[in-house]
């Protein structure tokens, strides 16, 4: 008695959207390397990418006008901050060359495992 | 009878096809309503940070580890936890239990007040001073070297321009150095329509949105043949868990600092300095055959990001004399993460590490 095997079609399906996958993506990466889409693409990223930067500061002046801290003014405050930190870190630096101690950041120091370890023999 | 198509296999299949059906339903409603699944599975410290380089320490999970410590570097536009998705599918894990100190440079999203960090702050400081800080907290003046895609890039320059420096092996996972073999990035960002100085001058930093929408472009369909496959497999948890936690990755792309931006795409894309030679930072010329010590170069068989023609050449220029290439099935992230990453890149690895790690 010979088997004849049930065809599945949700398994036909996923074969076909891989397929597809792969000729839709080969065929529309050949149209994107041309010169023409490279000039249009950049040309639309920069230009898109302006206009989102004009509207943020019209934004800006809105929430100025509201005496509330735009997004950017946050994240220059953030950025500050973290300036601020960096100096610290430069002047812990300076006094543990100083005082001769760690300036890796302090933590529980768990004892560490022995550097002994050798490759495992084949 | 010539065939035996039995009923009860045609009632089994649709009875699996039916519940399929029903728990894509119940599942996708939860999918909709959840939280994305949480990533980075092992332990570890935050050791050092400055502005947007983080150095992280993992705790050790062997009893007695290799005399070398390894230092990660991940690409500038990427999260770390990449290498750390959860237990048992992690790469960080894997090096921990095989005995290795790990540690790993990676970044915080630029702000705008560090739109100014170009390519010699990466090499010339962020690198360098990891390099000192894993030294100083691992008690070893050795260091292995191993860099993931675009700090692949960054190492190979730092190693070339240090040659007598602490980093005793080195390791490159997916680095291009011929940048006019990058295909459809080499296009958009051609020199004769891509205008870098106004983004840069204009935008400061360059969003994650423009590095999103350029990988989406090299494979234009596959966002949406990858949302049909989540639906036919939402009844898979574990499945659906996997991918969530990748577009996660994906979609958690960082902004470039607007100098370094600028430097890479000059100088690299541009000028192709790492085959021209001509890649100057901070007055000296970058030459990667000074790099002596053991290297091996990963490169991914279906990398549709940094393709071969744009990695292939590295093995050629290091002047190492133990050096060796080796090329595994996989894409650009599959190389490192995943399941076939654990059959293939991580035991290949350990493997070479070994020896060169006493």
């Amino acid at each position: 008695m010979s088997e004849v095997k049930l065809p599945d079609p949700a398994a036909m399906l996923r074969d076909m959207l891989g397929q597809w996958e792969k000729a839709s993506n080969e065929a529309m990466t050949q149209i994107m390397a041309t010169n023409e889409f490279g000039r249009a693409m950049s040309q639309m990223t920069t230009v898109s990418l302006e206009a989102k930067n004009a509207i943020s500061e019209v934004f800006g002046k809105v929430l100025t006008g509201m005496n509330l801290p735009s997004r950017a003014e946050m994240l220059t405050i953030a950025g500050q901050i973290r300036d601020v930190d960096a100096r610290l870190d430069r002047i812990e630096g300076m006094l543990a060359k100083l005082t001769g101690t760690s300036t890796v950041t302090e933590r529980p120091r768990a004892p560490r495992p022995p550097r002994t370890r050798k490759p495992a023999k084949p | 009878m010539s065939s035996a198509i039995d009923d009860t296999t045609i009632a089994a299949r649709v009875t699996a096809t039916v519940d399929r059906a029903i728990q894509r339903n119940i599942k996708g409603l939860e999918y909709f309503g959840s939280a994305a699944p949480a990533v980075g599975a092992s332990a570890r410290d935050l050791i050092h940070a400055r502005g947007t380089m983080l150095l992280y320490h993992y705790r050790p999970l062997a009893e007695e580890i290799y005399r070398i410590p390894i230092l990660l570097v991940m690409a500038t536009s990427s999260r770390g936890y990449i290498l750390d998705l959860a237990p048992g599918q992690s790469f960080v894990e894997y090096l921990l239990k095989r005995g290795y100190d790990v540690y790993m440079l990676d970044w915080a999203p630029p702000t705008q007040a560090e739109k100014s960090l170009n390519l010699a702050t990466y090499v010339d400081d962020f690198i360098p001073d990891c390099i000192a800080k894993v030294q100083e907290d691992s008690g070893e003046t050795d260091v292995t070297l191993a860099a993931y895609c675009m700090g692949g890039v960054l190492s190979a320059i730092y190693m070339a321009l240090n040659p007598d420096g602490p980093v005793v092996n080195f390791v490159t996972f997916t680095t291009p150095v011929n940048w006019h073999g990058m295909g459809l990035f080499s296009s958009f960002s051609d020199k004769r329509w891509f205008d870098v100085d106004r983004l840069v001058d204009t935008l400061g930093n360059v969003p994650p949105e423009v590095i999103v929408a350029s990988f989406d472009m090299l494979r234009p369909v596959s966002r949406i043949a990858g949302n049909i496959r989540l639906w036919d497999n939402m009844w898979n948890d574990e499945a659906v868990t996997a991918f969530r936690r990748l577009e996660r990755w994906g979609n958690d792309t960082l902004p470039l600092a607007g100098e370094y931006f600028r430097d890479t795409t000059k100088k690299l894309m541009w000028d192709n300095g790492l085959i021209e030679k001509t890649l100057d930072i901070s007055g000296r010329i970058v030459d990667l055959e000074k790099i002596t010590v053991p290297f091996l170069h990963v490169v991914a068989e279906h990398d549709h990001i940094v393709q071969s023609e744009a990695s292939s050449p590295l093995i050629k220029m290091v002047g190492s004399a133990d050096k060796e290439e080796v090329i595994l099935k996989g894409g650009h992230v599959s190389l490192v993460a995943g399941a076939n990453a654990q059959k293939r890149l991580w035991p290949r690895l350990d493997q070479w590490l070994q020896e060169r790690s006493v």
